[in-house]
């Protein structure tokens, strides 16, 4: 199993967010931690060290693809896509972490008798 | 850029140059982030050395975030297997108890099943030990009129057909003809050796592509009337009695009292049907050509590329020119070719394809239980899926991971169960039909790598077949209603588990009603084969060979005269009670027809006519075998050469030409070495020669003193243990001459069980097997009554609170579990009235469909399928209702 995220993300949350930043179109590694930084308004921080794996991960899955492309600044840079599988799983993903943290919410809002 | 792509999977699928080109794509990667973010910092307003120490800072340890990702590269597919497997490994040492019911079962049916097909291996699938084994032919002889005598018996051949046969049908590349004959063997050691030679025409060694181990093997032209006496000694004759002496080629010994010369010994794996000690020329003249008498075997090697069809045809055809040449004995007969290995199976063929289907059946039972176990697990487990799902592990990983447990167990379960085989495997060799000889069996009969590989497909298969199910399974829970369930109560997945755990149940109680009802068929057949009266009391009766060598025993006096004083000297020693002689015992499959005529009656050429089994006797032997004497009188001293020709009938003869009168007193007409003519002077009982479940023959017996045999067998009726006479027996025939050995010495007891000893061997496998898979589903059904208590113990309280009795509850649950095993009963018997007839030529004396063997076994399994449900009901009818009630 992966090691355990330095961040307090589970692994199948970073997974999701990883696909959801990619469905916004192709991206290198730097610029979906950008993305998710900036999509989180600052309040997530990814750690590269469950990045890079989770990445790797994903594309072994067949969820996103890779290839080499030149980034802004004209250097060689590794960019991933999403697959069409990913396109589901990510929809998938996303109906289960609604009801997920719909659960836990409810939990959260519980009153006592 | 698509191409590269390919390469780039291609090498991380294949490991290509995967660790290269992962680490130069990593540290790229690497390389670029951490450019990318000392940028950031610069436009943050770090100095150039402070911005990329904070970046590389911040990317953290290089080292450990490298290894993290290789490791999601790299450890497909052995180590993620490996992973598999230590989590399996973990998880199955959790649940020991599980785990060891679970490979209990497998490793006996996984057994069962591999000891069973290395007999299926080693007698049907493995190639004969011949080079050209596919090519190799039994040429055989057939009575067009007589269709149920079994193709290609012993010594069904006529020497001059086989001539024609060898000298006129284009396909046989080579053929050969031989006989088997008993001789002495003098001069090797102190005492004389009783050897089984065979004699054979030369080309037998060109038919089964032999080669000598020492020396050579004899030509043609050495198998001629007047060649050199020469022989050949097997592997086996020249170790044990030789030391197997390098110079034995050239040396010269003695054999019925002739000299002959050593010429070659034959390799040590070389042989045919049953094994010989010798081989020798059989030296055809030109007067076997129309000689009538059939007594060799043939067999052939056809051309490459001639078909046996071809062969069959061409056959046949000589024999209608034989008929046309020697009609005197070849009327009505025909000649035919038949494939070796099927000569050699015979009828085993059946009994061992039924064997490893009723263990296949076995091995399904023992599958479904695991599954049920497993099940049960899930249950149990729906917890920890559900967590590790929402945890992002996929569902096809978490498929792989439960296949994964499943295989392991089988594997474990199949190397347990392969253990057993090789010792059970032993005890099968008896399995193997007579016709491949012993040492041949007993080197056929073992693991080899076709047992290898069937033994791991097994384990795969049932580990996948029983895995895969509840794998399946577990998945269809739906996550967060378990997670939210916090995994009490009866969630849509239990109930579901429940309804596939009840239909596994059902099927493994239907796979043990067809299993039991075939066991309960073989125990009744062989019940009726025990029942048979063999016509001879096999107890207390010691049995063996002596051949006398026609040169010092040249006249039928002396032959006579020697086997009369051996039987009244063996009649005299303490204990004996009777003693006698025989051409051909009973149950050695070996007999002498003749076709013969009543006088009075319409003459029938010898061919056509009626077969009588041919049999000399001294005046002792119908006692000595404890054969009743039912009308007229015995042999006796009187009967002589010189005064009337008699002979004794068997019933069945005397019925079949009598059925109103008596036959004593009518004379029977028949060839030999001249026309006979005998009178019928009694009738003795009927004997099974070949065997319980062989019809009795027609017998003829005739007296020894007018009918002389130099080769005959002693029959030796005592008090007490009949090994005991054995020393006893051969010194009174020592003292008669010292150079005559005693061979074949056995108790007729060990004759009569081996002649059903496959029969038998059948009968305990299928009843072994029978009786484990009603254990099996017994535990099945119990396994699966207590889990749905379990699971209803809420209802049963409030049922029991609202006042329903115990026993309304005992019986809710054993009503439950009954109609289990009625459905699975009623099934079983369907598919038992299907399948039994596969195994008619199996059964004696009862029908396939007998309904006796199968009520009685559906009432067994019904009640078994109550009893197994009964503990678990008593356990629902003492639910406390408060206990429930209070919601624990």
């Amino acid at each position: 199993m992966a090691p355990p995220a330095r961040d307090e993300l589970l692994q199948g949350t970073l997974d999701l967010l990883v696909l959801r930043a990619l469905q916004l179109g192709p991206m290198h590694g730097w610029g979906i931690t950008e993305r998710l930084e900036q999509g989180s308004k600052n309040i997530l921080q990814i750690g590269q060290g469950s990045l890079y794996p989770a990445l790797y991960r994903l594309e072994r899955q067949g969820f996103i693809a890779s290839e080499w492309g030149t980034s802004d600044n004209n250097r060689r840079a590794r960019y991933y896509e999403l697959t069409a599988t990913g396109r589901t799983r990510l929809a998938e993903e996303r109906q289960a972490w609604k009801r997920m943290s719909r659960a836990v919410e409810l939990i959260l809002a519980m009153e006592a008798d | 850029m698509r191409a590269r792509r390919v390469r780039d999977r291609l090498a991380i699928m294949f490991g290509i140059r995967r660790e290269r080109a992962m680490d130069s794509r990593l540290a790229e990667e690497m390389a670029f982030h951490i450019d990318m973010a000392t940028e950031q910092n610069l436009r943050k307003g770090m100095s150039p050395d402070d911005a990329r120490r904070a970046a590389m800072i911040e990317f953290g340890g290089r080292q450990q975030w490298r290894e993290a990702a290789r490791d999601e590269v790299r450890s497909r597919p052995l180590e993620e297997l490996l992973r598999d497997m230590r989590y399996a490994v973990r998880s199955l040492r959790r649940a020991p108890t599980f785990t060891v019911a679970a490979i209990a079962t497998l490793a006996l049916s996984i057994g069962a099943t591999t000891s069973i097909f290395s007999v299926v291996n080693a007698v049907l699938l493995r190639g004969l030990p011949y080079p050209n084994a596919n090519r190799i032919v039994a040429l055989c002889e057939k009575n067009l009129t007589k269709p149920e005598q079994p193709v290609c018996g012993v010594g069904a051949v006529n020497p001059g057909n086989f001539l024609s046969w060898h000298d006129r049908v284009p396909s046989l590349e080579a053929s050969a003809a031989f006989v088997e004959q008993r001789v002495a063997l003098v001069g090797v050691g102190a005492d004389p050796i009783a050897a089984q030679a065979r004699f054979a025409t030369s080309e037998i060694f060109k038919v089964l592509g032999a080669r000598p181990a020492l020396g050579r093997f004899y030509s043609a032209d050495e198998d001629k009337p007047g060649g050199p006496n020469v022989l050949v000694l097997s592997h086996a004759l020249w170790q044990q009695h030789f030391g197997g002496d390098p110079g034995i080629v050239g040396r010269h010994v003695r054999m019925n009292e002739n000299e002959y010369t050593v010429i070659g010994v034959t390799a040590a794996d070389f042989g045919l049907y049953d094994p010989v000690d010798l081989w020798m020329p059989i030296r055809f003249g030109p007067a076997n050509r129309t000689a009538p008498g059939r007594f060799l075997r043939a067999v052939g090697l056809l051309k490459p590329g001639a078909s046996l069809e071809q062969a069959d045809r061409e056959m046949k055809r000589v024999a209608l020119e034989r008929q046309r040449e020697q009609p005197e004995f070849n009327t009505n007969m025909t000649a035919l070719a038949r494939p070796l290995r099927q000569q050699l199976v015979g009828d085993s063929q059946r009994a061992l394809w039924t064997l490893l289907a009723a263990v296949g059946f076995l091995l399904l039972i023992a599958c479904a239980n695991v599954a049920n176990l497993l099940l049960a697990r899930a249950a149990d487990r729906e917890r920890e899926v559900a967590v590790r799902i929402s945890l992002g592990a996929s569902p096809r990983r978490i498929v792989r991971q439960l296949l994964t447990e499943s295989v392991l167990l089988s594997v474990i379960a199949a190397a347990v169960g392969l253990l057993l085989a090789v010792k059970g495997t032993q005890m099968l060799v008896a399995l193997v039909p007579s016709g491949i000889s012993t040492a041949q069996a007993l080197s056929n009969v073992s693991v080899d790598w076709r047992v290898l590989v069937f033994t791991g497909a097994v384990a795969i298969g049932t580990g996948l077949l029983f895995g895969v199910v509840p794998a399946r399974h577990a998945l269809g829970a739906d996550v967060h209603e378990t997670l939210k369930e916090g995994g009490r109560g009866a969630s849509g997945v239990s109930r579901s588990s429940a309804r596939l755990r009840s239909a596994l149940v059902v099927a493994e109680m239907s796979l043990a009603l067809m299993l039991l009802a075939g066991a309960g068929l073989m125990v009744r057949s062989f019940a009726a084969i025990q029942q048979v009266d063999l016509g001879f009391r096999p107890q207390g009766v010691l049995t063996g060979r002596l051949a006398l060598p026609s040169r010092k025993y040249e006249s039928d006096t002396a032959i006579v005269q020697f086997f009369h004083a051996a039987e009244s000297r063996i009649a005299a020693l303490p204990g004996v009670q009777a003693a006698g002689w025989i051409s051909y015992l009973p149950l050695t499959g070996l007999r002498s027809v003749q076709g013969f005529n009543v006088e009075g009656r319409p003459m029938m050429e010898a061919s056509a006519a009626p077969p009588g089994d041919m049999r000399a006797v001294t005046p002792g032997y119908f006692a000595a075998m404890g054969i009743p004497i039912k009308e007229g009188r015995g042999f006796t001293d009187a009967d002589r050469i010189g005064s009337p020709d008699v002979a004794i009938v068997s019933q069945s003869l005397a019925r079949t030409f009598w059925p109103d009168s008596s036959a004593v007193g009518h004379y029977l007409l028949y060839q030999w070495d001249r026309p006979e003519r005998v009178r019928i002077v009694g009738v003795a009982g009927d004997v099974h020669d070949d065997g319980p479940k062989a019809e009795a023959y027609m017998e003829i017996y005739r007296p020894h003193s007018q009918f002389a045999y130099n080769s005959m067998a002693l029959v030796v009726r005592g008090a007490g243990d009949p090994a005991a006479y054995a020393m006893p027996v051969r010194n009174a025939i020592r003292e008669l001459d010292r150079d005559l050995p005693l061979a074949a010495v056995e108790p007729m007891e060990s004759l009569a069980s081996r002649a059903v000893g496959t029969t038998r061997l059948s009968t305990v496998l299928f009843g072994l097997f029978g009786v484990l898979g009603l254990v099996l589903a017994a535990i099945g059904i119990y396994g699966v009554m207590t889990y749905t208590v379990q699971q209803r113990r809420h209802e049963m309280g409030i049922r029991l609170a609202l006042g329903a009795s115990p026993s309304a509850v005992l019986l809710l649950v054993v009503w439950r579990g009954a109609m289990l095993s009625f459905t699975g009963i009623a099934i079983g018997l369907v598919g038992a009235m299907l399948a039994s007839g596969l195994m008619r030529t199996l059964l004696f004396g009862v029908p396939p469909r007998d309904t006796l063997t199968f009520v009685s076994i559906a009432a067994v399994l019904a009640g078994v399928g109550i009893l197994a449900a009964c503990v678990p009901g008593l356990r629902a009818s003492r639910v406390d209702p408060a206990t429930v009630l209070r919601g624990e």
